[in-house]
Formats: structure tokens, sequence, C-alpha cells
């Protein structure tokens, strides 16, 4: 079982910024996407920031605005309030349009389900690169997640 | 002082680089399902909360289905199981791009009747 488990956090960090560097030439930004998410899948995506995991160091930021964007990252399954913020957030953003989904309701509704009043995963509205299963996934997870779009992105070319 | 320096000198090095190797061996991850020990009970789908298990009716057998798009690995298809066909354990990188991945499906085989004494029925 611990085949992939068994690497470590220092291994996936030199492994994407090197990925990094390959496919965009530069560093990645991210911007965070709230669609109606309960917060924990937020959470583990700000621990990747913290002194523990602290992924600045490898080149990878969480900025303010989709303008500066090069992916976007979903937490919640899309609400109907923020089915807009999702789609406008979605066409701001600049050209690689990497979009992760995070966590069990980002991928296919998770406990919330598909309802009136949620659309139960972010694949319904905008194209999804990588799914990132999990309750809320760990930050290891998203570095994983984050490894893979950028993979789906070379591959694309 | 000195005392303390020797200490620290004895004592070494104690925190570790790498400390991310593995989750906690308590950490709900990734379901393990064994068919073979499954006896379609279907208490596992009445306990989940969020519909993650399903059972079908094949022609010859039963097909169970999980997705982990629903999964929130709260264990309590672990709890229930009686035949102890599902289990957790800590493996959690399970990231991917093909999002059919995230549904897994196992064959089982008729329910099997409690065998009595002498093999009869």
């Amino acid at each position: 079982m611990m085949t992939d488990n068994a690497r470590t956090l220092e291994e996936m960090g030199k492994e994407l910024q090197k990925k990094m560097k390959k496919v965009l030439g530069r560093s990645l930004h991210i911007r965070h996407v709230d669609s109606g998410s309960c917060n924990g899948c937020d959470f583990e995506m700000t621990a990747l920031l913290n002194p523990v995991y602290d992924i600045q160091r490898f080149g990878v930021d969480f900025v303010a605005s989709p303008r500066h964007a090069d992916m976007l990252m979903v937490t919640g399954g899309v609400t109907r309030h923020l089915e807009e913020a999702v789609l406008r957030t979605y066409e701001a953003a600049a050209h690689p349009k990497m979009v992760v989904a995070i966590g069990a309701c980002a991928c296919g509704g998770g406990i919330f389900g598909e309802s009136y009043a949620n659309y139960g995963g972010v694949d319904k509205i905008i194209p999804v690169y990588v799914y990132v299963p999990g309750c809320p996934p760990r930050p290891q997870a998203i570095i994983q997640g984050i490894l893979l779009a950028l993979d789906k992105w070379y591959d694309r070319k | 002082m000195f005392d303390m320096l020797k200490k620290i000198w004895q004592t070494g090095q104690v925190t570790k680089t790498l400390p991310f190797e593995e989750a906690p061996e308590r950490y709900r991850g990734q379901l393990l399902i064994d068919p073979d020990y499954c006896n379609g009970c279907e208490e596992c789908v009445t306990a989940c909360p969020a519909d993650a298990l399903s059972f079908e009716k094949e022609e010859s057998h039963l097909q169970l289905t999980i997705s982990f798009a629903k999964c929130i690995y709260c264990g309590l298809c672990e709890e229930v199981c009686s035949p102890r066909a599902i289990r957790l354990t800590n493996e959690y990188l399970r990231a991917t791009k093909n999002p059919k991945e995230l549904t897994q499906t196992f064959k089982i085989q008729e329910k099997r009747i409690p065998m009595t004494e002498g093999g009869k029925q």
C-alpha cells in the first residue's frame, strides 16, 4: 500500500519546481475559488502556505485576482448563487486556465449531493483538469494534484 | 550550564528532516474492499451518509459501486460491515486526471446462505 505514499514532501516539492520550469517557464500562480464549500478544503489549502509545508519556496503562490492566475483551485460543489462567481472567475483567468477540483464536493457533489441549490461538481459548469478527492484531501494530495495538472497542460501540446 | 550543554550533546538531533512519509495509522483514507468477503447485506449502503456506495443486481452477480467523488471517509461502512469486507487504509494520494477513476466497481457473487453443520442448508 505504501508505494506512492513513501514519497516525501521534499521530493514532491523538488519535482514540482522542476516541472513548473519545464512546463510554464516561470512560477505558478493560483487563484482560490470558493464555490460553496464548508471551508475544510480551504483550510488544507491554507496549510500549504504555513511553515510546515511552505509551498512558496518551490515557486507556487496564491494570488488575489484571477487575472494574475494560471490555475484555479475550486472548492465546493457549485451552489446556485456562486455559479456566476465561478463562471466569471473562469472567464477572467489568464490563458492556461487549469482548473483543479479540490475535495469530494468539487469532484462530484460529496455529502451535499445534487439538489436544486447545488450543482454537484465543478465539471458540470467548467472543464476540470484534475480531480483531487478526499474530505478534505491532505496538503500532499493537493500538491500531487498540481503536479498532475501541469502534466496534463504539458501533454496537450 | 555545562550540564545542560552536555545533555544537549548527549541527546543529539531528535527532529526529523522528512516527517511526511505517510499518514498516521488511524488516518481515514482510501477504502479497500475485498469482494470475496462481502455477503451483499447492504448494511454499508444504509450507513453511508453521502450515498457513495450502491448495489446493483446484475444477471449472475451483485455489483458494488463506490464513488470517491462522494465518499467523505467517515468510516461508518467499515464499522457496520460484519464480514469485514471494507477497510479504510491510510493511503491518501488519489488525485486523478480521469473522472472515471473516481468510481470503482466490484463483482460480488450471489448472497451466500449460511451453512449449518454437515454442509446442509
